[in-house]
C-alpha cells in the first residue's frame, strides 16, 4: 500500500515535470516571463493546483520601474529583489504566488533605495500566498523591506535571510507604501537559526507608510522590526508559529491597532521585544510606542506561551492593550538592563488589561524591579475581559492615545478592534 | 646582468670541455646492518681533494687522471685506505667501502652511544653548513627522543606548538603552514586545515624532517609560518623487519563509561559498512524533481538511531609493521623497498566541560544556551600504508615511487545541557553524534639525475592525490526540559526544524602537481667543491574540490508535546511510529549545501647561490606564480550556480638569503622575501557549517594576503649535538585573513581580509649537554643528560577596517579594530630533558618534555562582544625507551600528564572580566609498547 502511494507520487511528479518544460523568454531586466507554466508542487499536497491561465514569473533583479497588474497572477521564483532606484507598483487586487525551487525559497526584497507601492483596498487586497494546492506555513519566504534608517547592530548589517544590507543614517528614509496587503503561508527555513518572517522591516525609515497588513500562518514571526524608524497602523498577525510581533536592533516607531491571534498548533509569544541580544546596551535603543493592542494566545501543548516578553534592554511604551489566553504568563520584563529601563520609567505598560494569573513578571539576575505595573498609577488591570470571535471587543477608558502625538487616532478604549468598528472586514482572513 | 648570464654560459662550456676523471662510490655502516653512512669523510691522500658522503652515503670526487690513495674515515670509526687507484681521463671508477667501529680502541659503551647520536650531530652539521636557514630533524634524533610520529617530532623544533592536532609555528596558526612529501605538496586530510595531521607519519618512514621558516623559491609561494618537508626513507641498508604493538589507556575515556551513537559493525577498524547513509528515497525523490518527504512514502530506511549506547571501552591499541630491503640489481644499480603499515585506535573523553556563547553583558546569547553540563566522547582510528620503491640505475640516476594511503575515522558524541538563552525557564539539552571519515591516497613518481660529476642535477617529480572528507552521518536532537518537569523534543517554543536532523557530507578532492628543477653547479674551490649554484625550475599544481551536503530534518508532529526520556528517544522515534506517521522527516535543501572549487598554479623560479668567500654565501631568487582560485556556488536566493574567481593574479615573489660564517662554530644569517597566504576552500565556500553553539560561514570575497618577511639569525654550534641560536623575525602582512564574528542575528563566524598586520618576534634555541651547563668537566654523569629548550616571543598587531563585509554582505562590526592577530600566541616554549645511557644489554633513553603556549585569540568579537581567547596551557609528556639486545625494544609513554583544563574565555573589557565560555579536559594517556626487530 505504502509502495503504491510512493509510486503514484513519483509517476505524478514525473508527469508534472515533463509538462513543465516550457519555453523561457528572458527580458533585459532579468524579469523572466513564462506563459502557461504549470506549478511544480514541491511540498505538501498530492495534487498540483489547476494551472492558471496567465502566470507571470518574477525572478532575479528588478532594476526598472515595474507594475504588477491585477488582471494577472504573478509567481516569485527564488529571491526577487527590487534594486535601488526602482519602484515596484502592485495594483489593488493582484495575487502573487510563491513556493520554493529545490530549497531556494521565494521572497520579495525591497532593497535599500528601492520602493514598493502596494496599495490595495479592503475589498481588493493584494495577496501574497503559497502556490501549493494544500498550502502550509513555510511554503515560501516572505516580504522584506530594507531601508537606511539607523540600527544598533553596527552602522549597517545584513538580514539573517536574503542577505539584504540594512541600516544607515537616514531616519526619514522612504521604502514606499504597503496598504491592504495579506501575506499567507510565509516562513521558509534557511538554516537552524534563520527563517523568513511574514513581513520583515529592516532599518525601514519613517517616511514609509505601512497600514492594513495581515500575516496569516507564518512559520516564524508574523511581523518583525529590525531597527529603523518605521510607523505602522492596523496590523493583524494570525497563526504565527513563533511570535506574533517581534522587534530588535534598535527600532523606534509609532504604532496603533495591532491584532495578534495564536493557533493551538504552535506559537510562542504575542510580542517578543529586544534591544540587541549580543549587546543589550547598544544604541539607538529599541523604543517603540504602541497603542491599542489585542493579543490572544492559545495553548499549543508546551504551556510556555506568553503575551509579551520585553528583554535584552529594550524600552517601550504600551497603552490600551488587551492580552488573554496565554498559558504561561502575561508580561515579562527580563534581563537586568531591561529592568533598569523599567525602573527608569523608560519601559511602561499603561491602561491595559492583562488577563492572566501571572500578569506581570520581572526576572533579573542582579537588578530588582522597583516598579510594579499593577500599581494603580499605571491604570492596569487583570480583567477578566470577554472577546467575541476570538479578537473582537474593546473596553472604554479615559486615556486617548491621540493626545500622545498626531500619528495616533482617536481611540479612548482598551483593545484594537471592536465589533462595531471592524476595520478588518473584507481583507483579513482567519 | 647580461654579463653575468654570459659568464655563466661560458663557465658551463669551460667545465664541459675539461678532461677530468671521477671516483665515486658508497660508504656503508658495518655496525648498522650496512645501512648507508652519511657524512663520512672521503679524502685523496696527499691532496686537499675530499668530500663527505651525502645522506645516502654516496660520494663523488672529480680528479685529474692519475694514481691515488683514497682514505675513508668517520668519527669513532676505523679509518681505511685504498691504495693504487688508477683513473684515466674521462673515466669513472667506483669504490664502495664499509666502515665499522670494531677495530677502534674505544670503550664499547662509548662507541655505541656515539653511533646513536651521530646522525643527530650530522643533522646539526647540515644545519650549520646549509646555505639557507632551515631546521632539520633526523630520524635518529626523533627516535632518541622517543618520538613516535612526525607531529611530536616537530614540537621539538624552535617555535612550534601543537594543540589538538593543529600546529602553530612561530605562533602562527594552521593557515600559514604547509606540508610537502619529498618536495611535492601534500594536501591535508582534514578539509578544514591546510597542514596534514603529521601524527600519521611514523618516524620509521622518515629520513628527514625539514622545517623551512624562511622562504626559498623552490617552495610554493603560500608561505608565512613554515613549510614542512617530509623526506621518506629511501635507503633500508641490508634490510629490516620490525613489528610494534602498543596499548594505552586514557584516564577520562577508560576509567569512565564510554558512550557513542550506534553505527556499523566494523567501526573498530575504521570501516563504515554503509549503515550510515541517506535513505535511497532521497535520491528517488530528487530524480523525480521532488523534495523527500516521508509522509509521501513512510518507508523506514535507517539502520542507525538516536540512543546513546556504551561501546568499545577496551584499551587503545596500535600495531605497526616496518620493513625494508635493498636488492642489488647490478654493479651499481639497486632497488630499495620500504613499507610501513600501521593501524591505531584511540578513545578520548572530556567530561564536566562547558560550552556557551555570550553577549557583551557576559550573559548567554539568545540563540544559545548555558551549556554547563558538557560531555564529549571520541573514538578514532587511523590506518596508514606508506610504500616506497627507489631504483638507482647507477650512482647518478635515482627513480622513486612513493605511495601513501590513509584512512582516518572519528566517531564523536557530544551531550550538552544548560539553561536556554531564549527561555530561562527551560533547560535545553542536545545530543550530537558525528562520524567522520577522511581518506587520502597519494602517488608520487620522482627522479634525480646527476650529470657531469654533479655539475648538473636534474630533479623531477609528479604527484597525484585524491582525498575525501566525508561525514557518513551526523545525528542531532535537541530536547527541552520544561519547568513542569516534562522533557519534550526540540527547542520548545523556538521551533527550529533544522535543530533535529541527520546530516550527510561528501567531499572529494583531486590534486595534481609536478616539479622540475635543474641545478647548475659552477666554479670550484681549492678542495674541488663547487662554489656557486644556479637553479631553474617549474611547479604546476591543479586542485579541485567537489562538496555536497544533505540533510534530513525531523518533524515531531504528534510527538511534539510527548514526554521523552533524554537517554531513550528511540522509544518514540521508532520505526513503528515512523511507519504509522506519528512523526515524519523531510529533506532540507539549501543550494549552498553544494559547491565546487578549484585552484591552479603555474610557477617558475630561478635561484642563484653565490659563494663570495668561504664565509659569505648569498642566495637570490625569484618565483613567479600564475595563480587562479575559483568557487562555483548558488548565492542566497538565486537558483542558478555562479562562478566566482576569488583570486586570479600573478605573484612575483623575490627572496634573498645571506649566510656569513663568523667563525668555525657560528654563523650569521639574514633572509628577506615576499610570499602570499592563500585562503582555504573551506574559508571561501558559502556553506554554513553548523555546530551547536557556533556556525562557520565561508566568504567568497576572501583574497590572499601579501607577506613581507625578514629574518636575522645568529647560530652557534659549541660541540656535536649542541646548538645555541637566536633569531629575530619581522613580517608585514598586507590584508591578512582573520577569523571574525559576523554581525548577524546568529552566532556565525567567518573570515575576512583585515587591512594589515605586523608580526615581530624573537626565537631562542638551546640544546646542550647538561654537564656543560653546570661547568663540570669533559666527562661527568651529567653529560648523559641533554637539555633542549626553545622559546618564541612575539608581538602581533592587526588592523581592521570596520566597514569590511563578507560575501553575503554581512558587516562584522568588529569590537576591536586594532588587536593581536587571531591564532598568534605572544609566547611559547618547548623544553625537553633527555637521559641516555647503556647498561649492559639495556640501551636506555628517557625524555621528559613540556610545551607551553600563551593565550591567543580564538575568534575576534563583534557588536561590542569582546574577543574570545584560547587560554594557554602546558603539556607534559614522559617517554622511556629501553632497547634490550638486538631484537627487543620496550617503550613506556605518559602523555598529557598535567591534564590541564583547556579553556576559552571572552575577554570582556567593558565589564573588566574574563568569562569562561568553553572548558574541557582530555585526560592523561599511559601507554606501553613492544617492538620486535627481526
Amino acid at each position: 500500500m505504502k509502495t503504491i502511494k510512493l509510486f503514484f507520487g513519483l509517476i505524478l511528479a514525473s508527469t508534472v515535470l515533463f509538462q513543465s518544460c516550457t519555453q523561457t523568454d528572458e527580458s533585459i531586466d532579468s524579469i523572466v516571463i513564462e506563459g502557461d507554466t504549470i506549478n511544480n508542487d514541491n511540498g505538501g499536497g498530492d495534487t498540483p493546483p489547476p494551472a492558471t491561465n496567465d502566470v507571470v514569473i518574477l525572478q532575479g533583479s528588478i532594476t526598472a520601474n515595474t507594475t504588477l497588474e491585477s488582471s494577472k497572477t504573478y509567481e516569485l521564483k527564488g529571491g526577487v529583489t527590487v534594486e535601488s532606484g526602482a519602484t515596484l507598483t502592485i495594483q489593488a487586487g493582484t495575487k502573487i504566488i510563491a513556493g520554493n525551487e529545490n530549497g531556494v525559497f521565494a521572497f520579495l526584497l525591497i532593497a535599500q533605495g528601492a520602493k514598493i507601492q502596494a496599495i490595495g483596498t479592503a475589498s481588493q487586497p493584494i495577496v501574497f500566498t503559497s502556490k501549493n494546492a494544500t498550502p502550509n506555513a513555510g511554503d515560501w519566504g516572505g516580504l522584506l523591506l530594507a531601508g537606511k534608517a539607523p540600527i544598533n547592530r553596527g552602522l549597517t548589517a545584513t538580514s539573517e535571510v536574503a542577505n539584504a544590507t540594512y541600516g544607515g543614517t537616514d531616519p526619514l528614509d522612504n521604502s514606499g507604501t504597503l496598504s491592504y496587503v495579506r501575506l499567507e503561508f510565509t516562513g521558509g527555513k534557511i538554516n537552524a537559526d534563520s527563517e523568513f518572517n511574514g513581513l520583515s522591516l529592516y532599518g525601514v525609515g519613517s517616511a514609509t507608510t505601512i497600514d492594513h497588513i495581515q500575516v496569516f500562518q507564518g512559520n516564524d514571526d508574523g511581523f518583525e522590526f529590525f531597527g529603523g524608524t518605521v510607523n505602522t497602523k492596523y496590523l493583524v498577525s494570525v497563526g504565527a508559529k513563533d511570535d506574533l510581533f517581534d522587534w530588535t536592533d534598535g527600532w523606534i516607531g509609532k504604532n496603533q491597532f495591532w491584532v495578534g491571534l495564536q493557533t493551538s498548533i504552535e506559537g510562542d509569544r504575542g510580542i517578543e521585544a529586544d534591544n540587541l541580544s549580543s549587546n543589550r546596551l547598544a544604541t539607538p535603543i529599541s523604543n517603540p510606542a504602541i497603542a491599542n493592542i489585542t493579543l490572544v494566545g492559545a495553548e499549543d501543548g508546551d504551556g510556555g506561551n506568553q503575551a509579551m516578553k520585553l528583554r535584552e534592554g529594550t524600552q517601550v511604551k504600551i497603552f490600551n492593550a488587551i492580552a488573554k489566553g496565554f498559558a504561561k504568563r502575561g508580561v515579562q520584563v527580563e534581563h537586568d538592563e531591561t529592568i533598569t529601563q523599567l525602573n527608569d520609567g523608560k519601559l511602561t505598560v499603561e491602561w491595559s488589561i492583562i488577563d492572566n494569573v501571572n500578569p506581570f513578571v520581572y526576572t533579573g539576575t542582579a537588578a530588582t524591579a522597583t516598579v510594579d505595573f499593577l500599581d494603580p498609577s499605571f491604570n492596569n488591570s487583570t480583567g477578566p475581559v470577554t472577546l467575541t470571535q476570538s479578537v473582537f471587543g474593546t473596553v472604554p477608558t479615559t486615556f486617548n492615545p491621540s493626545t500622545l502625538d498626531p500619528f495616533f487616532s482617536n481611540a479612548p478604549f482598551i483593545g484594537a478592534v471592536s465589533a462595531d468598528d471592524n476595520w478588518m472586514a473584507g481583507w483579513v482572513r482567519f | 646582468m647580461k654579463n653575468i648570464i654570459l659568464s655563466i654560459f661560458l663557465s658551463i662550456a669551460a667545465f664541459g670541455f675539461a678532461q677530468q676523471a671521477t671516483i665515486k662510490g658508497a660508504v656503508n655502516d658495518k655496525d648498522a646492518d650496512n645501512q648507508s653512512l652519511p657524512f663520512a669523510n672521503v679524502q685523496i691522500k696527499g691532496t686537499n681533494i675530499g668530500t663527505t658522503t651525502d645522506l645516502d652515503g654516496l660520494f663523488s670526487l672529480s680528479v685529474a687522471p692519475g694514481t691515488y690513495t683514497i682514505v675513508f674515515s668517520f668519527i669513532g670509526y676505523e679509518t681505511i685506505e685504498i691504495p693504487n687507484l688508477k683513473v684515466n681521463a674521462g673515466e669513472t671508477i667506483t669504490v664502495n667501502q664499509s666502515l665499522g667501529a670494531g677495530s677502534v680502541v674505544l670503550e664499547a659503551v662509548e662507541v655505541k652511544a656515539t653511533i646513536t647520536r651521530e646522525s643527530e650531530s650530522a643533522i646539526l652539521t647540515e644545519q650549520k653548513t646549509a646555505t639557507i636557514m632551515q631546521t632539520k630533524i633526523g630520524s635518529q634524533e626523533l627516535t632518541r627522543k622517543g618520538v613516535g610520529d612526525v607531529a611530536s617530532g616537530l614540537t621539538k623544533a624552535t617555535g612550534i606548538a601543537r594543540e589538538s592536532g593543529k600546529f602553530y609555528i612561530r605562533g602562527l596558526a594552521d593557515r600559514y603552514n604547509n606540508a610537502y612529501l619529498n618536495g611535492l605538496p601534500l594536501p591535508s586530510i582534514d578539509p578544514k586545515l591546510k597542514l596534514i595531521n603529521l601524527e600519521i607519519f611514523s618516524t620509521n618512514v622518515v629520513e628527514n624532517l625539514g622545517i623551512y621558516k624562511t622562504y626559498t623559491p623552490q617552495l610554493y609561494g603560500d608561505f608565512a609560518g613554515a613549510s614542512i618537508d617530509i623526506d621518506t626513507k629511501d635507503n633500508p641498508g641490508n634490510g629490516y623487519l620490525e613489528i610494534e604493538i602498543g596499548s594505552s589507556v586514557n584516564t577520562n575515556a577508560h576509567f569512565n563509561d564510554f558512550f557513542l551513537l550506534n553505527g556499523s559493525k566494523y567501526d573498530y577498524f575504521g570501516i563504515e559498512d554503509g549503515s550510515r547513509r541517506p535513505p535511497s528515497l532521497l535520491k528517488a525523490f530528487r530524480a523525480a524533481g521532488l523534495i523527500y518527504d516521508s509522509r509521501r512514502a513512510p518507508i523506514y530506511q535507517f539502520d542507525t538511531s538516536f540512543n546513546p549506547s556504551e561501546r568499545f571501552g577496551d584499551p587503545n591499541t596500535n600495531v605497526s609493521v616496518n620493513a625494508g630491503k635493498r636488492f642489488k640489481t647490478g654493479d651499481e644499480s639497486r632497488l630499495d623497498v620500504i613499507v610501513n603499515g600501521s593501524f591505531s585506535q584511540n578513545q578520548k573523553a572530556s567530561l564536566d566541560g562547558l560550552d556557551v556563547a555570550l553577549n557583551a553583558q557576559g550573559e548567554v546569547l539568545q540563540s544559545s544556551f548555558f551549556g554547563n553540563d558538557f560531555k564529549k566522547y571520541e573514538f578514532s582510528t587511523n590506518a596508514t600504508l606508506l610504500g616506497s620503491l627507489v631504483f638507482r640505475s647507477d650512482l647518478n640516476n635515482k627513480f622513486s615511487y612513493t605511495s601513501l594511503l590513509i584512512n582516518d575515522t572519528s566517531d564523536e558524541l557530544r551531550e550538552i545541557s544548560g539553561i536556554s538563552g531564549e527561555n530561562a525557564d527551560n533547560i535545553l539539552k542536545v545530543r550530537r553524534g558525528t562520524f567522520k571519515q577522511n581518506t587520502l591516497q597519494t602517488h608520487q613518481l620522482s627522479g634525480q639525475h646527476l650529470f657531469d660529476n654533479r655539475k648538473f642535477v636534474f630533479d623531477w617529480g609528479g604527484s597525484y592525490s585524491r582525498s575525501t572528507g566525508n561525514v557518513p552521518e551526523r545525528r542531532q536532537l535537541f530536547f527541552t526540559e520544561l519547568s513542569d518537569g516534562r522533557t519534550v523534543f526540540g527547542k520548545s517554543g523556538a521551533n527550529n526544524n533544522s535543530d533535529n536532523h541527520r546530516f550527510y557530507q561528501n567531499l572529494d578532492e583531486n590534486d595534481y602537481s609536478a616539479k622540475f628543477s635543474l641545478d647548475v653547479n659552477l666554479g670550484k674551490d681549492a678542495d674541488g667543491n663547487f662554489k656557486h649554484k644556479f637553479t631553474l625550475g617549474m611547479n604546476v599544481r591543479d586542485k579541485s574540490r567537489d562538496f555536497r551536503a544533505q540533510q534530513i530534518n525531523i518533524f515531531f508532529d504528534a510527538l511534539q508535546n510527548e514526554n521523552v526520556n533524554f537517554n531513550n528517544p528511540d522509544a518514540l522515534l521508532s520505526q513503528e511510529n515512523f511507519e504509522r506517521e506519528v512523526f515524519h522527516v523531510e529533506e532540507f535543501i539549501r543550494p549552498q549545501n553544494s559547491y565546487k572549487s578549484d585552484l591552479r598554479n603555474f610557477a617558475s623560479f630561478a635561484n642563484f647561490e653565490f659563494k663570495f668567500s668561504d664565509r659569505l654565501i648569498v642566495n637570490a631568487g625569484l618565483r613567479v606564480e600564475d595563480f587562479r582560485q575559483r568557487v562555483f556556488f548558488a548565492p542566497e536566493g538565486l537558483i542558478d550556480v555562479i562562478e566566482k574567481e576569488s583570486i586570479d593574479e600573478d605573484f612575483f615573489l623575490p627572496s634573498l638569503s645571506v649566510k656569513y660564517a663568523l667563525n668555525e662554530k657560528s654563523n650569521l644569517r639574514f633572509a628577506a622575501s615576499k610570499t602570499v597566504t592563500l585562503p582555504l576552500f573551506t574559508e571561501l565556500a558559502p556553506f554554513l557549517d553548523e555546530d551547536i553553539n557556533e556556525s562557520t560561514l565561508g566568504n567568497v570575497l576572501l583574497e590572499q594576503s601579501d607577506n613581507y618577511n625578514v629574518d636575522l639569525k645568529w647560530e652557534y654550534f659549541p660541540d656535536r649535538n649542541e646548538i645555541i641560536s637566536a633569531t629575530a623575525f619581522f613580517k608585514y602582512l598586507d590584508s591578512p585573513i582573520e577569523k571574525v564574528r559576523v554581525a548577524s542575528v546568529n552566532n556565525n563566524v567567518s573570515f575576512v581580509n583585515a587591512n594589515e598586520a605586523l608580526v615581530a618576534g624573537i626565537e631562542l634555541e638551546y640544546r646542550q649537554k647538561l654537564g656543560k651547563l653546570f661547568g663540570s668537566g669533559e666527562y661527568s654523569a651529567l653529560n648523559d643528560f641533554y637539555l633542549g629548550a626553545n622559546a618564541t616571543g612575539m608581538f602581533t598587531e592587526v588592523r581592521l577596517n570596520p566597514a569590511v563585509t563578507i560575501g553575503n554582505g554581512s558587516s562584522i562590526a568588529p569590537t576591536n579594530t586594532t588587536r593581536r592577530m587571531q591564532g598568534a600566541s605572544p609566547f611559547l616554549i618547548n623544553a625537553d630533558i633527555n637521559y641516555g645511557k647503556t647498561f649492559g644489554k639495556h640501551d636506555l633513553s628517557t625524555t621528559l618534555d613540556v610545551n607551553y603556549f600563551d593565550d591567543r585569540i580564538y575568534a575576534a568579537g563583534g557588536n561590542e562582544v569582546d574577543d574570545v581567547y584560547e587560554k594557554g596551557f602546558a603539556t607534559l609528556n614522559f617517554t622511556l625507551v629501553d632497547k634490550i639486545g638486538e631484537h627487543f625494544e620496550f617503550k613506556f609513554t605518559g602523555r598529557n600528564l598535567l591534564d590541564p583544563s583547556i579553556e576559552r574565555y571572552q575577554d570582556q573589557r567593558s565589564l573588566g572580566r574574563e568569562i569562561t565560555v568553553s572548558k574541557f579536559n582530555l585526560g592523561a594517556d599511559f601507554g606501553l609498547g613492544v617492538t620486535y626487530k627481526f
